[in-house]
């Protein structure tokens, strides 16, 4: 079993006494947590307690887990086990001052945990494959899909600075978006 | 959300591009003087991007690190002094930092040189011997900027192959110096009680005790774990699994040497990283320079000069494994047919044998080199060549002289290397002999190390007590542990080495008491350290006294917990195993359970095979004990026909050996159970007159062998014969062996059968008396002996018409 996958990254987790898979719990989901509790308009400081927080209570429920994906998904899970230990430190309205964070995008307040949820989720199986296919592709390969996909360059330019034809460029864009694609998708798959 | 939504949204273009631009923008920080920031990776710390310095138009690194860690203002000024203190770094190896500052919301980030290339360690594979100097070249460029930074005062903390990158032209970069301390929530603290772990491969034991007493040396083991990695393809320690057992590892466990692993590597190799990896921090380098002087000595195929500290500690803590554990002495029953002495020596001498021809054919020059080599490195194919490791040691002993003239200290931690490995191997004449030498170093110099005279004066009197000479020795053991006491305490591991000596020595000059109260202390001590290796040769030190002392049980009960251990540690095939399941069964079919003991002598037997061969005398000595069992068994005949067999081994293979007087013995009690009575007579003559003359008059083996005699000729309606030949032997087992031992209860036991069967009913009465009252204190009133002798009386008291004494003798005559 790849003990990278989901799944086992879960029975790993039951073991109490098992401090790696914990530590790639974190890692992996920090992140999901944090942003989360960012949309939130949590304080910095409050989120690291928030983090943390989350993460006790999941040991003391992890411990004897059973993933049975008849009970829902465990993003769902995830996010009750989030959502609720928001509200044990700040009550039913967390609704703290925009950080007003330089770059990051404006906090709406107006957004349900789900949406909110959702969009942390996707970003985090975003990183995720990313993570994953940054050995896949050159760094010249990332650097023009960034630029002409991400940050929305025009086409002749990224072609004039990198030497190639716009066909290239193109091409280079799709095949990262279908690995991309596909990456997620068996991420997703394996999360149940 | 409907499901349907969500499952497709990485398929549609447009959906997954919002994501991804809206990622982009989400974790992009707008740092002023710097443009274009793009993600290239993300890790346990932070974020990293490359960007352009506005100023320069150069592309630089930021390392953005995770967000709330910095809430405080203190907590700022830290990681802004520690980030100061990494800039100041100027060195060829070490990735500059350029500038540092706190983003709007609080996380710290770093600007740093942009460093393209790849990860130093790019496969996991075993590099070959071109490979291997192409990574120690790399490494030791590492260690020279590891050394740098400490110079000015900066410590690593966090030092991994995820930390160093190689450059375009080959270079490797050190990066993120001196950070690991003010990023808190970080990957850096190991605790069993919640706290995550990212970097524990590479933590050093005492950073998984507390974290916070930390120095230059803590990075030296991290540079150990990596020069095993890179040398190996693989971590020295499994750190998968529970936390709890991984951290067990780093604390205890010794790692595989590097040039068993890989034979592409050599034993300096092996002792360059074994010196960096060593559990106590005074057995490191001190130094990263002389870590990196080293690793380049080893380039240019010079002597290292880690070879003497590090072949001493090496050799201890692996020596451990292979220490003498003190022999039960079985004295059998009379009655139920002689057990022999078992002595337990060091490992595998055909393993070792093996070890050494490797060393011998890929050996680099230096003495100590081999030594460690020896000991630390395992299985090696040899090339036809059969070197005896004796031969090795002896060889190493000559060299020494010469090789080191002029530099006696290098001299003296070779002197002490060899006397522990002499005595692991049981060669006590030569332990002794480096001990003395090492010992006329240390006198001859004007500042001995006080950890050199305790060691080789610890070495001294191991041999004494091997060679016999306890009595000699104890004077010398005791103030020697006094004095390691004085210095280092009682939990310290060179005085817990110079107690057990003591221990022994006491043991073997008649002083059990004393004996099992340090034995016992020694045995509590290793129990708090937690070292499984410790505590299974303390128990079974502490066994040996008791079953000399004649507390059978207490001592197969520790036996028991010993083996336990050692299967579950080492398995059933090592050699300590072995001998602890020998001990173990000796003990149970001394007090009488043969059936348990059957098993267990299966069990060592076959294991004595594999570890040392059919022939030889620890296999021989497992196989004696069995037969004396299958006896106790009521299958004599199976016991005589094995028996024989080896009697005439012995006399092949070891004719002076002791062991040959159990083996008549034992031999004797055989055929007297089938019912050959003057066959078993001759044997026990034969067995007798060789134990006055090898072992003397009053040594307890020969006292069981002239009891074993004396019994039969009883049997044999020969009292009159045997009762004087039993008050003599009374006389001397109360002198010899005291009033506490069960041998001696057994011996008046017979003597008042024998008095029994001449009519003497008081003599006979005042033995039996005695014989119980003694095994009432020695293995307790309800001990078949005692009831025997309890039987006894009653009888003796009917005969006589006392009915009432008789009553109350019958009373205490109840088995359990």
């Amino acid at each position: 079993m790849n003990s990278h996958t989901h799944l086992s990254l879960l029975v790993r987790l039951s073991d109490e006494s098992n401090g790696l898979a914990w530590s790639e719990f974190w890692i992996r989901y920090g992140d999901l947590i944090r942003g989360f509790c960012l949309r939130r308009g949590l304080q910095a400081a409050d989120i690291e307690d928030v983090a943390q927080d989350v993460m006790f209570s999941l040991t003391k429920a992890m411990p004897g887990f059973r993933y049975d994906p008849a009970k829902g998904l465990f993003r769902s899970y995830l996010k009750t086990a989030v959502v609720r230990a928001i509200s044990r430190r700040f009550g039913q309205n967390a609704r703290q001052a925009s950080l007003g964070a330089a770059g990051s995008s404006s906090v709406a307040s107006e957004e349900d945990h789900d949406t909110q949820w959702e969009m942390e989720w996707r970003r985090y199986h975003y990183r995720r494959a990313m993570g994953t296919l940054e050995s896949e592709f050159s760094d010249r390969d990332r650097e023009v899909f960034h630029r002409y996909a991400t940050l929305g360059q025009p086409l002749q330019e990224v072609a004039a600075d990198f030497s190639l034809s716009d066909a290239t460029i193109y091409q280079i864009k799709s095949r990262v978006f279908r690995r991309l694609s596909e990456t997620i998708r068996n991420q997703v798959a394996e999360e149940g | 959300m409907a499901d349907n939504q969500t499952t497709t949204w990485f398929e549609d273009e447009a959906l997954l591009m919002a994501v991804v631009r809206g990622d982009a923008a989400l974790t992009t920080p707008v740092i002023a003087g710097y443009r274009d920031l793009r993600e290239l990776k993300r890790g346990g710390q932070g974020v990293v991007f490359v960007a352009v310095q506005q100023s320069t138009n150069r592309p630089v690194a930021i390392k953005l690190l995770l967000a709330g860690g910095l809430a405080t203002a203190g907590a700022r000024r830290r990681f802004e002094r520690e980030a100061e203190l990494a800039a100041s770094l100027r060195h060829p190896n070490i990735v500059r930092i350029f500038d540092s500052g706190v983003t709007g919301d609080g996380s710290p980030f770093l600007v740093m040189e942009y460093v393209e290339g790849g990860p130093l360690l790019a496969s996991s594979q075993k590099p070959d011997v071109a490979m291997l100097r192409a990574r120690m070249t790399t490494m030791m460029k590492v260690v020279g900027a590891v050394s740098h930074a400490h110079q000015h005062g900066v410590l690593h903390r966090d030092l991994k192959p995820g930390n160093v990158r190689i450059d375009n032209t080959g270079e490797p970069r050190v990066l993120d110096f001196g950070l690991a301390r003010s990023l808190g929530a970080a990957s850096l603290a190991v605790s069993a009680s919640g706290q995550f772990v990212g970097s524990l491969p590479w933590a050093s034991p005492e950073q998984l005790d507390d974290g916070v007493n930390t120095d230059t040396r803590s990075d030296i083991y991290a540079l150990g774990v990596m020069l095993h990695q890179l040398a190996t393809g693989s971590l020295p320690y499994d750190t998968t699994g529970p936390l709890s057992a991984a951290i067990d590892s780093v604390r205890h466990r010794v790692p595989e040497s590097v040039a068993r692993i890989n034979p592409a590597a050599d034993a300096n190799l092996s002792t360059i990283i074994s010196m960096c990896l060593a559990k106590e921090r005074d057995r490191r380098y001190p130094s990263a320079q002389e870590l990196a002087s080293d690793l380049e000595a080893w380039l240019e195929g010079e002597p290292i000069r880690a070879q003497r500290d590090s072949a001493w500690y090496t050799l201890r803590r692996n020596a451990a494994r292979y220490r003498t554990i003190a022999a039960v002495v079985g004295v059998a029953a009379v009655c139920l047919g002689a057990a022999s002495a078992v002595a337990i020596r060091a490992a595998s001498i055909a393993g070792r044998e093996r070890d050494a021809a490797h060393e011998a054919r890929g050996r680099a020059e230096t003495v100590t080199g081999v030594l460690t080599g020896m000991i630390v490195s395992p299985d090696p194919t040899i090339d036809g060549r059969d070197v005896r490791v004796v031969d090795v040691l002896d060889e190493a002993s000559r060299d020494a002289g010469t090789a080191f003239r002029g530099d006696a200290s290098s001299e003296l931690g070779v002197r002490i290397a060899l006397g522990h490995s002499y005595s692991s191997l049981g060669q006590a004449e030569a332990s002794l002999r480096e001990a003395e030498r090492a010992l006329a170093i240390i006198e001859a110099s004007s500042q001995p190390r006080p950890e050199d005279r305790v060691d080789a004066l610890t070495i001294r009197h191991t041999a004494m007590l091997e060679m016999g000479r306890e009595k000699d020795a104890v004077a010398g053991a005791n103030e020697n542990y006094v004095f390691a006491k004085g210095l280092w305490g009682d939990t310290q591991e060179r005085t817990l080495e110079a107690r057990s000596v003591l221990a022994g020595c006491l043991e073997g000059a008649g002083e059990h008491a004393a004996s099992v109260e340090h034995k016992r202390a020694i045995l509590e001590y290793r129990r708090e350290r937690g070292e499984p290796e410790g505590l299974i040769i303390a128990l079974n030190n502490l066994a040996v006294s008791l079953s000399s002392a004649g507390d059978l049980s207490a001592a197969s009960t520790l036996l028991a917990e010993a083996h336990a251990a050692l299967v579950e540690s080492e398995g059933p095939r090592h050699p300590n195993t072995v001998v602890t399941a020998l001990n173990l069964a000796t003990l149970l079919k001394q007090q009488g359970l043969a059936a348990e003991a059957m098993p267990l002598f299966e069990e060592a037997i076959a294991g004595a095979t594999e570890v040392w061969g059919p022939e030889h005398l620890q296999t021989l000595s497992a196989r004696g004990n069995r037969a004396t069992a299958l006896t106790d068994l009521d299958r004599p005949a199976e016991a005589a026909a094995e028996l024989e067999l080896l009697l005439a081994i012995y006399r092949r293979v070891a004719p002076e050996h002791p062991r040959i007087l159990n083996t008549l013995s034992n031999l004797a009690s055989a055929h007297r159970a089938m019912g050959d009575l003057d066959v078993a007579a001759t044997l026990f003559e034969e067995a007798v007159d060789r134990a006055t003359v090898v072992l003397g008059p009053t040594h307890r083996s020969t006292l069981m062998f002239r009891g074993n005699r004396a019994e039969l000729l009883t049997t044999m309606g020969r009292a009159a014969e045997s009762a004087p030949l039993l008050e003599r032997l009374a006389e001397d087992a109360r002198q010899e062996l005291g009033l506490d031992n069960w041998v001696t209860g057994t011996m008046l036991h017979n003597l008042g059968s024998a008095r029994t069967k001449i009519g003497d009913r008081a003599g006979a009465i005042a033995a039996f008396t005695e014989a119980y009252e003694i095994f009432t204190r020695s293995v307790g009133p309800s001990h078949h002996r005692a009831v025997s002798a309890a039987e006894e009386l009653a009888a003796l008291f009917e005969a006589d018409g006392d009915g009432k004494s008789a009553e109350a003798w019958r009373g205490r005559a109840v088995a359990p």
